[in-house]
């Protein structure tokens, strides 16, 4: 219809144009020459008409598009926005390790950032399973705090919490129908949010975000008030492990230093120990010489002359006096050793002369026993060796006493014999009762001594192998028993050998040397 | 047998006895007497320094602990006086510690208990 009336307003143009009217007749000539006239001026304004159309159209299409993009740079504003403000407030939440301030850390940040006027933080408690509030951040300070409340949640029903996408997440929007009763009621909230923080799995607490007015929690909102949630849980979890290690290490410190303290007066009671063995030794010795002094006194005479009862009994006086001058003497050097202060005093020494002290010494009492004792020196030894001869004397002579303590018939033999490649024996063997296996490591024990009884009178205090033990250890040696109950026993310390560097270099001068 | 017992006729050499325990001071003084010599108790350190101003002893027994001044005190005293340059001293202590430390300033070093003997023997071995 639209297209006749314009077809015709064009033909009547044109027909003027040409000095035309309707009133006079055109040829035929005319009419065809006007109408395709007409034709291609239509086909021409459809065309203008066409593109008009289309112009408009990408026009509004790139209206349209550029909108959106402006649309959607907002968007993406927003989430830079939002991504930094949550950045901070994880920043915030991880910056302590005190599980009281990352609460109020989080408590604050979030009244801030969703403009609320009250946020908290409520506690799960293990015994009832109530919640208990005990951070928040309240913009009117005025209301006082609600810290140590327990949360009203009886009197919520789940819709009020559970009107949220998410089951864990209660949200409350636009509250405002007239029920007045639960949190509503006990914290006056019109909108709320409450969002469980986890530890793990484990649900500790609740996070509340209240508003007095209504208010809507967008979803982008609730998406990120969980992220903070999540964060929130995690530095939490971090915070307790702290403390549990904390608390660990305190323990672990209150018993080290219990440890130092009881290592400590063991140390001081072993000092003190040594210092008082040390004082008695000494305090024995002068009464000990009187005893020995007048009884040599009147051995020798210097009194009037003796009966042979009299020098009999004089002589078990001084040989007692002995033996406890020996006791005496082993306390000092066992609270010496043991105090760390005996030392070595090692040069060179002729095993010979060691040997020959040995026999002077305790000939007598193995002959007064009936006992034969064998000494022997290994040819192969050097003239001199190195070593501390007053304590290597002192290991020979507690080991030749207790053979002949415990030998009643046989004999006792010394060898110190010389060991492949660099090592010397001090052998001690005996034909005597012998030490049950079971016993052969407890007599080097401190006060210990063989059950198998002995005459009183030959009874030491239990010392004498536990300094020899001692001595040797000293002398980075070691001490070798074989023994078995009524087969004798023989003792081995084996010592270090060390000869002067002469008789290494110059053999055969030795070989003179000791022929001279 | 050890001991040089002197002719009556001929004046025994000074010994000092410097020891306050009583028992010990007249087993001590017999020993020394019975080496021959001349023997002098002293029981103070105070009273020992006093009269070596006043005389040579050949020998002195010197106990370590004494009263008012040490055995210690009194051995350095003896070994930086020229006049005592010959002197001997044997210190007689009842701390075998004590002892090792002083070795190189006394003569013989003696632990109590000391056998009497002992002592009589290496008295007379410095009577000469």
């Amino acid at each position: 219809m639209r297209d006749k009336k314009i077809q015709h307003n064009l033909l009547n143009t044109q027909m003027a144009n040409l000095g035309l009217s309707e009133d006079t007749l055109p040829t035929l000539e005319t009419w065809q020459m006007l109408l395709k006239y007409v034709d291609r001026t239509y086909a021409r304004a459809e065309m203008a008409n066409r593109y008009a159309k289309q112009t408009v159209d990408q026009l509004i299409e790139r209206i349209r598009t550029q909108t959106e993009a402006i649309n959607q740079r907002s968007d993406v504003e927003d989430e830079l926005m939002e991504a930094q403000i949550l950045n901070r407030i994880i920043g915030a939440i991880t910056s302590t390790l005190k599980p009281d301030e990352i609460l109020q850390i989080l408590c604050t940040e979030l009244a801030h950032f969703l403009k609320l006027p009250y946020t908290s933080f409520a506690k799960v408690e293990e015994k009832n399973q109530q919640y208990r509030i005990v951070a928040e951040f309240s913009i009117d300070q005025r209301n006082g705090s609600r810290i140590g409340e327990l949360l009203d949640m009886e009197g919520e029903r789940p819709k009020n919490l559970f009107q949220g996408s998410d089951e864990e997440i209660f949200v409350a929007n636009d509250f405002i129908e007239e029920d007045d009763q639960g949190l509503r009621r006990q914290l006056e909230t019109i909108s709320m949010l409450i969002i469980p923080i986890h530890i793990g799995t484990k649900r500790i607490g609740v996070l509340g975000l209240h508003a007095f007015r209504p208010r809507r929690f967008t979803p982008r909102e609730v998406s990120m008030i969980h992220k903070v949630a999540a964060v929130a849980g995690q530095s939490l979890h971090k915070a307790q492990l702290y403390e549990d290690l904390k608390s660990e290490l305190a323990q672990k410190e209150v018993t080290e230093t219990a440890l130092e303290q009881a290592r400590d007066e063991a140390m001081e009671a072993s000092r003190i120990k040594s210092q008082l063995i040390a004082k008695v030794s000494h305090e024995l010795r002068t009464p000990l010489n009187s005893i020995m002094g007048f009884a040599e006194m009147l051995q020798l005479g210097v009194f009037g002359p003796l009966d042979t009862n009299q020098t009999d009994i004089l002589n078990k006086v001084l040989l007692s006096t002995e033996y406890l001058v020996l006791q005496v003497n082993d306390l000092l050097d066992m609270a010496q050793i043991e105090a760390g202060k005996l030392k070595l005093e090692s040069g060179y020494f002729s095993p010979s002369d060691l040997l020959d002290r040995v026999e002077t010494s305790m000939s007598q009492t193995a002959t007064q026993k009936g006992l034969n004792l064998f000494m022997t020196l290994d040819p192969r030894l050097p003239e001199l060796i190195w070593g501390d001869i007053d304590r290597i004397y002192q290991i020979m002579i507690n080991l030749v006493d207790n053979a002949i303590k415990f030998t009643e018939r046989g004999s006792v033999r010394v060898d110190i014999q010389l060991n492949e490649p660099n090592r010397l024996i001090l052998l001690v063997k005996d034909t005597g009762i012998g030490i049950p296996a079971n016993q052969h490591q407890a007599i080097f024990e401190q006060f210990q001594q063989s059950t198998i009884s002995v005459p009183l009178k030959r009874r030491g205090i239990g010392l004498g192998l536990s300094i020899v033990s001692q001595l040797v250890d000293m002398m980075q040696g070691e001490i070798e028993l074989e023994s078995q109950v009524n087969q004798g026993s023989t003792f081995r310390i084996l010592l270090p050998l060390k000869a002067p560097p002469t008789y290494i270099e110059m053999g055969s001068e030795r070989q003179t040397r000791t022929s001279a | 047998m050890h001991s040089t017992v002197h002719p009556q006729n001929q004046p025994r050499p000074l010994a000092l006895v410097v020891e306050d325990e009583e028992h010990l001071t007249s087993i001590f003084e017999k020993a020394v007497d019975m080496a021959g010599y001349h023997v002098e108790i002293i029981k103070d350190g105070h009273v020992a320094l006093k009269r070596l101003d006043e005389v040579v002893p050949q020998l002195i027994l010197l106990d370590l602990h004494l009263p008012f001044v040490n055995g210690e005190t009194i051995l350095n005293a003896i070994r930086t006086n020229d006049k005592l340059s010959k002197t001997r001293v044997i210190l007689a202590t009842a701390d075998a510690r004590l002892g090792d430390f002083l070795d190189e300033k006394a003569d013989v070093v003696l632990i109590k208990p000391i056998r009497f003997s002992l002592l009589k023997e290496i008295a007379a071995r410095f009577n000469v």
